[in-house]
């Protein structure tokens, strides 16, 4: 190879370097120039990661089921925020004269998210909502529904997170994760689930779900299959305890944001 | 024992065996290398097809639990110890490289590391700035989420070219053995720094080396003492579980530990090294669709992922393009050449992004590791259709 082929190989490949230099660069400056979506900026947060050794080790049932509880719950947090029940205000509070509830006739209920800035809980009849945990003070209360005995809630905006993905077709004999709420934040613990009917309720536009036997749950709580999906909310029916689907929530939440509870200024 | 020819050494994850070139089978054409690639001792890794990361990643992910859901998420967190032991072996196999070319090529080693410290550069760079200007979530800190894609982009695997056509091949196939070297350094470096690191950083930082040699001991001294080749494969294979084992065990990258011990394997006297080849050579077409199948089945189709994958993509070429302008200069090789036979990663990118998965928190573990094996098939598929044809244009 002569010297002058060689300069002219060695210019020609300089030259291509700075061509694959410029053109990687110009795409860079012109792709940062678009934001990520904010959309799917919600970051979930996730247990850290465990070692290979740690998941192939045999494990007590128990303990997996414990960590599948925990597991599950960090997974559900977008979806779920504490609310404060308080008991009806009293005459010098509705004069006007702060009285704090007593801590006895105050409890806790978990909401679950329905929209990306909107939560369904459960309330009592003749029961406030005294508090949300993490969101804006005073409450926003977007619609309440005496006879459905649930409320809407303004929550911090998470975009892209709207109701979980629903468990259709529950059938019971199951175990599934209950979801409470209390002062100090979301817990779950697993429940076995018995037997479940479906049975007709006016307030809702599907049939609810009804449980046999002593479920162990309170009306409010969420219940979610060990996987995640969202079977319902715990309310109290005329045959017992019952679980409103999914499905039902979402026509209910339609109806009260429609008018069909009370639309709250 | 004669030591073996060069082309042994390489780790050849798919490139062609040197038995078959020897016995002067001809290259095949593209409708052969497809129908090969059918046949079922292709299709199950037992022989080498031409580019396994085209054809194991999208068969991961289609078997993978977000498709047909033949792979399960229990099963993927079974096969984690295997593929962890997989990553082990190419440590092992980078390391014999390094043990047989460290006295012999320091300017071919420099130069690969050189080639892989721009690229590393590059992409880390790249991968930084797009992250902070387009505001995209992470959830691991940037600089070493930057780093680990840096050190996915930086290897190579020029197993595409026949070294036997012409030299640079031979050269250049030589520099991806090399340039992995001062990747894995790093990664043990990175393993001892936070977040991945859960204790003191020195621990970390020796313990790659106080179990690579205690490993390459062990194997040292068991293997040319075995009374037969059964006996043998189950010393090797059980040298080679221990060293990913206890890596993982620890919490330190087995590429490093897997590197260590393979250096021992060759810098001590004896025929270690030659040994630990014969026998992986039956496993490591296994271990290579193994891992490939794994990331596949792992890869998550992700905004993120995606967004990601232009710095990737960009400043690897870049890198890659820049680094071997710099290499070639050492190596008396043409820039433009070495560039075109570097551009193929191999299985070893995608092995680095599943150990960086391993310790990062899950969900950027996923984005990292969807970003390299999508990235990682596009320059596959790059190397295999536009460089060979590239330099048929070239020697017209």
């Amino acid at each position: 190879m002569t010297t002058n082929g060689h300069d002219e190989h060695r210019g020609r490949e300089t030259r291509l370097l700075i061509l694959v230099i410029v053109i990687a660069l110009a795409l860079l400056f012109v792709l940062a120039e678009f934001q990520f979506p904010a959309a799917d900026r919600a970051v979930v947060a996730v247990p850290p990661t465990p070692a290979p050794l740690e998941r192939l080790a045999a494990r007590n049932t128990l303990d997996e089921v414990g960590g599948t509880i925990e597991g599950l719950t960090e997974r559900l947090r977008p979806w779920l925020a504490v609310v404060r029940i308080d008991p009806p205000a009293s005459p010098k509070a509705r004069s006007g004269n702060a009285v704090p509830a007593e801590p006895a006739d105050v409890h806790w209920a978990p909401a679950v998210r329905v929209g990306p800035d909107l939560g369904l809980v459960r309330v009592a009849p003749a029961r406030t909502i005294g508090l949300v945990i993490d969101a804006a003070t005073p409450v926003e209360t977007v619609a309440a529904d005496q006879a459905r005995e649930a409320a809407l809630v303004r929550l911090p905006f998470a975009g892209g997170v709207s109701m979980p993905a629903a468990f259709e077709n529950f059938v019971g004999f199951s175990y599934v994760a209950v979801i409470e709420a209390g002062a100090g934040g979301i817990s779950a613990r697993p429940l076995f689930l018995g037997r479940v009917t479906r049975a007709a309720d006016p307030r809702w536009s599907e049939p609810v779900l009804v449980l046999a036997g002593r479920p162990g749950v309170m009306p409010g709580d969420l219940l979610f299959s060990v996987g995640g999906l969202f079977i319902g909310i715990a309310i109290e029916h005329a045959d017992g305890l019952a679980l409103v689907p999914p499905s039902a929530l979402e026509a209910g939440v339609a109806a009260m944001l429609g008018g069909g509870g009370t639309r709250v200024p | 024992m004669t030591r073996p020819p060069r082309d042994i050494r390489r780790r050849e994850l798919g490139g062609p065996d040197p038995l078959d070139r020897r016995l002067g089978v001809e290259a095949p054409s593209a409708i052969t290398w497809l129908l090969s690639l059918l046949r079922t001792r292709s299709a199950l890794g037992l022989a080498p097809s031409l580019t396994p990361a085209v054809i194991y990643l999208p068969l991961g992910a289609l078997f993978g639990p977000r498709a047909l859901g033949v792979i399960s998420p229990t099963l993927l967190g079974h096969l984690d110890l295997a593929v962890t032991v997989a990553i082990a072996v190419l440590g092992v196999l980078v390391g014999i490289a390094l043990g047989r070319e460290v006295r012999a090529a320091w300017t071919l080693l420099l130069a690969a590391s050189f080639e892989s410290l721009v690229t590393i550069g590059a992409v880390a760079g790249a991968a930084t700035y797009f992250v902070r200007a387009t505001g995209l979530p992470l959830e691991a800190p940037l600089m070493p989420f930057a780093l680990a894609l840096g050190l996915c982009a930086s290897a190579s695997s020029a197993t595409s070219a026949d070294p036997d056509t012409e030299p640079v091949a031979g050269v250049a196939t030589r520099v991806a053995d090399l340039d992995d070297v001062l990747p894995i350094l790093l990664v043990i470096i990175a393993f001892a720094l936070p977040p991945f690191a859960k204790g003191e950083a020195w621990i970390f930082l020796l313990a790659p080396v106080g179990i690579g040699l205690t490993v390459g001991v062990i194997g040292w001294l068991l293997f040319e003492r075995a009374q037969s080749g059964a006996e043998r494969g189950v010393y090797v294979l059980g040298a080679l579980a221990l060293a990913g084992g206890a890596a993982a065990y620890v919490g330190v990258s087995p590429l490093g530990v897997g590197l260590v011990a393979g250096l021992c394997w060759t810098l001590l006297h004896g025929r270690a090294d030659q040994i630990v080849q014969e026998d992986l050579r039956k496993v490591q077409h296994p271990l290579v669709v193994l891992l490939l199948v794994t990331a596949g089945a792992l890869w998550v189709p992700s905004l993120a992922a995606l967004w990601l994958l232009a710095p990737y993509l960009l400043f690897r070429l870049a890198g890659k393009v820049a680094g071997a302008w710099i290499s070639a200069r050492l190596v008396d090789v043409r820039a433009s050449d070495l560039a075109a036979f570097l551009m193929s990663p191999g299985v070893l990118a995608v092995a680095l992004a599943l150990n960086f998965r391993q310790v990062l928190p899950s969900a950027a573990g996923d984005t990292l590791l969807s970003t390299v094996a999508v990235g990682t098939a596009a320059f596959e598929l790059f190397a295999l259709a536009v460089v060979p044809h590239w330099r048929r244009r070239r020697n017209a």
